[in-house]
């Protein structure tokens, strides 16, 4: 408890920081690599709580990385951190009365809702619905679909309607997308789950084949990232390891691409850019979250998919699996105009050094030596039984 | 990196004349050379980078070829990711001896037909090498194709136009969607039978699974070599316009061998013999009614229905018709690589001439791989000989007379398709034992 409090603290401090300016930024950064540093070493510790610091490291990463990115917008920056600090308290608690309003108040947070408050409540009172403890099971449905639709309005105001840099507002999407999957994770696999698993899957999967805007790509393709993390909790406790190495996948290809689609309005511009390293970045962003051999995420296919056919979901599995397809095709369009050799790079803005660093580290680590990471995943998975 | 981990236990017993990590040497060269290409400015240096990594990786692979020995053959065996039962594994066995020498040559032949103003090709062309290589010395299922998939994209970074990389993205993705659920299937299969999960290609042919179900996935594998071949009627993304000499060089020559290749060594081993062959049959023979009743004898087509051969072969009952579809499939690399070597389509006498050369290499295989089918499915083949000899027809009458000077430049492929010839039993499926080919 003390150690997620401990956390949970340390961006709020960050957030703080941020208000005072662009030194602030620096302590902000300082503070977000020692709760990094925190993490490593409580994992080492007896009976830590292995899944709840798993998900605390991953946003932690995604808010280093996007304070290490440049961005102009600092107070978008320090709803990131707030939010960040909600995710890590949604992440750690084991009773969903305290991860579920998180998650809701983190959602509310991290964008002006003033305006569309409305898209907010009916979702939210529905997700609140499912935490009474006198309904009983039959709420529970109602309440994995309410937290969903919530997630949902809110990724979508966050990356279309938000002021902030592109890295900062997919950074911020990745919070909410880990503190949904942290509490989502904890439901049963049933009908509910099966559902919105699958529709955030075909939700993707029609985004990422037909979106023009760079932001709605991004949306697209968190929907179906947080489709197939769902789906693999319908294989049980072997297809949550595979989950947990997704969720990393995911958040690290998602700040890829926003790092390499930054000051870029539609999927054309993709043909357009000058810098190679950026295309580079794009690629291998783009890939990852297509789960195209050989990148990142491409060899957790296999357990996942053994898991859930043998629980006996083999239609839904055919299913996941042609949706999954189509976001490959959909990351290909992409790539295809990145490769372009006879598109005219007008865009001369290079990549962030962070991203770039980011990209290696995640390539190597997550394509060519990705044992660590597994036996990390898999641990984080056992401890969530 | 591959030193540093943990060798499994079974690398220890076996005998080998060559250090272990020869294998990945041969592998990873040519992208360690991609790499440097990376930050090298010197014009007269990047070219010598170019040369030397494919020519030390050509030295190596023939000396490999050369020394082969099947009782001691080169296996490199590392865990890779233990917890989901994933081996680094490399093996070296008759028919992919004769690969690594094909590939190392073709990166060579490519990078010397490449334009030195574009300044990423050569990078290109030696990662395409690499994911070649691995591809043909691949002993797990989920290595073989994370080695498909580079090899594919760094195929298409050769294609330059958005159009034409699309296209062929989409179909090749198809195949790679296909060849993926191939592998998924073998490896949960090879998890519920054993206890263990693993994707080692070796272990796919002790599976148990019902006739029905074997059909099945035959089928499901030569669905993915009908779009990666391609086989009539998924042709379209072949006529990709306005491709580079070292784009179609490393298209026909190399990529062309993916798809039937994945099919030869984790799909049929496992799942040959369930029946249902007929209708992949029927496609193959029809491929080859395409090629011969095309309006003109060019690559595509010549491409189409010599897969459409090779996929003949590899699905004879036969252990002689397998092993002729496999030399049918290297055959087909070398001779459409001829091809490749001329300039472009519009320069017609070039196309021409190595369009007779590539159909004239073929007959030997063609006639054992034929001869094999007409036993068990006469009609089939009687439909494949047909449009074999309409692309005979097509060939002798449209020869042109020979030029010396590039005559020449056939002189390194008709060598080493003449060694192909020379060395049979090399394309024999693995544990056929030393059934000896009436033809040796």
């Amino acid at each position: 408890v003390i150690a997620h409090a401990a956390l949970a603290i340390v961006p709020l401090l960050a957030a703080w920081t941020l208000r005072t300016g662009k030194r602030g930024r620096w302590i902000a950064a300082t503070l977000d690599a020692a709760a990094l540093f925190a993490v490593a070493i409580f994992w080492t510790l007896p009976d830590a709580d292995w899944s709840g610091l798993f998900f605390s490291a991953s946003i932690l990463v995604a808010v280093l990385f996007a304070v290490l990115s440049p961005e102009e917008d600092l107070d978008a920056q320090a709803r990131l951190h707030l939010g960040a600090s909600l995710g890590i308290v949604a992440a750690a608690s084991d009773n969903l009365a305290w991860s579920v309003p998180a998650v809701l108040l983190s959602a509310l947070l991290v964008q002006e809702t003033r305006k569309r408050l409305h898209f907010f409540l009916v979702p939210l009172l529905a997700a609140l619905v499912g935490l009474v403890p006198s309904v009983g099971n039959a709420a529970i449905p109602i309440g994995l679909l309410g937290l969903a639709a919530t997630w949902l309005v809110a990724i979508r105001e966050v990356l279309r309607n938000s002021p902030a840099s592109l890295v900062n507002r997919t950074a911020i999407s990745f919070v909410l997308l880990v503190g949904f999957v942290s509490v989502a994770l904890r439901f049963p696999a049933g009908l509910a789950l099966h559902a919105v698993a699958l529709g955030c899957l075909g939700l993707g999967a029609l985004g990422a084949l037909g979106a023009t805007r760079v932001t709605t790509f991004l949306a697209s393709m968190t929907l179906a990232r947080a489709g197939l993390v769902l789906f693999a909790q319908l294989g049980g406790t072997p297809g949550r390891a595979p989950a947990m190495m997704a969720l990393a996948v995911s958040g690290a290809a998602l700040l890829l691409l926003a790092a390499a689609l930054e000051d870029t309005e539609s999927v054309e511009d993709g043909s357009t850019l000058g810098s190679v390293s950026r295309r580079l970045v794009l690629v291998l962003g783009a890939l990852s979250l297509g789960s195209f051999p050989p990148f990142p995420g491409f060899y957790i296919l296999f357990p996942l998919s053994s898991a859930v056919f043998e629980r006996g979901y083999s239609n839904a599995l055919i299913a996941a699996a042609l949706l999954l397809f189509l976001v490959a095709l959909g990351c290909l369009r992409l790539v295809s105009r990145a490769v372009d050799s006879h598109g005219a790079r007008s865009n001369e803005v290079g990549i962030a050094r962070a991203a770039l660093v980011l990209s290696l580290v995640a390539i190597l680590a997550f394509s060519i030596v990705p044992a660590p990471l597994a036996e990390i995943a898999r641990i984080a998975a056992l401890a969530r039984n | 990196l591959t030193a540093l981990e943990e060798p499994l236990y079974i690398d220890r017993f076996l005998f080998m004349s060559w250090p272990k990590s020869t294998l990945s040497v041969l592998v990873w060269t040519p992208a360690l050379g991609a790499f440097l290409l990376l930050f090298v400015r010197d014009e007269r240096l990047r070219r010598r980078i170019a040369f030397g990594f494919p020519a030390f990786s050509l030295a190596v692979a023939a000396a490999l070829a050369l020394t082969f020995d099947p009782d001691a053959s080169l296996r490199e065996l590392h865990r890779w990711i233990p917890q989901l039962g994933l081996a680094y594994d490399l093996d070296l066995d008759g028919f992919s001896s004769l690969l690594i020498v094909w590939i190392s040559l073709l990166a060579l032949v490519a990078t010397a037909s490449a334009d030195p103003s574009e300044r990423h090709v050569d990078s290109q062309i030696l990662l395409a090498e690499t994911a070649l290589l691995g591809l043909a010395l691949a002993g797990d299922g989920v290595l073989l194709l994370s080695f498909y998939g580079a090899g594919l994209l760094s195929t298409a970074l050769l294609l330059r136009r958005a159009g034409a990389i699309q296209a062929f993205l989409v179909f090749q993705s198809v195949a790679a969607a296909l060849a993926v659920v191939s592998i998924a299937v073998s490896y949960h299969l090879a998890r519920i039978q054993t206890g263990f999960p693993s994707a080692e290609i070796a272990r796919f042919s002790s599976l148990v699974t019902f006739p029905d179900f074997r059909a099945r996935m035959l089928l499901l594998g030569a669905a993915m070599v009908a779009f990666a071949g391609p086989l009539f009627p998924f042709t379209s993304w072949v006529k990709a316009p306005g491709l580079s000499r070292e784009g179609r060089l490393l298209l026909l020559g190399g990529w062309s061998l993916a798809g039937a290749l994945f099919f030869s060594k984790a799909v049929l081993p496992a799942y040959s013999g369930g029946g249902a062959s007929w209708l992949p049959t029927a496609i193959a023979a029809l491929s080859l009614v395409y090629a011969g009743v095309a309006a003109r004898l060019s690559w595509p087509s010549l491409l189409v229905g010599a897969q459409g051969l090779v996929v003949l072969g590899l699905l004879s009952p036969t252990t002689e018709g397998v092993a002729a579809g496999r030399a049918g499939m290297m055959q087909l690399a070398i001779a459409l690589s001829a091809i490749a070597i001329w300039t472009s389509d519009t320069d017609d006498r070039g196309p021409r001439l190595t369009s007779a050369f590539a159909v004239a290499m073929f007959l030997p295989v063609s006639w054992l791989v034929l001869r094999d089918r007409w036993n068990d499915a006469p009609v089939l083949a009687g439909l494949a000989f047909l449009g074999l000899a309409l692309m005979l027809f097509h060939a002798a009458r449209r020869l042109p007379p020979l030029d010396r000077r590039r005559g020449l430049l056939l002189l390194p492929l008709v060598a080493l398709w003449s060694l192909t010839l020379l060395a049979p039993s090399r394309f024999l499926p693995e544990g056929s034992g030393t059934i000896a080919l009436e033809e040796e």
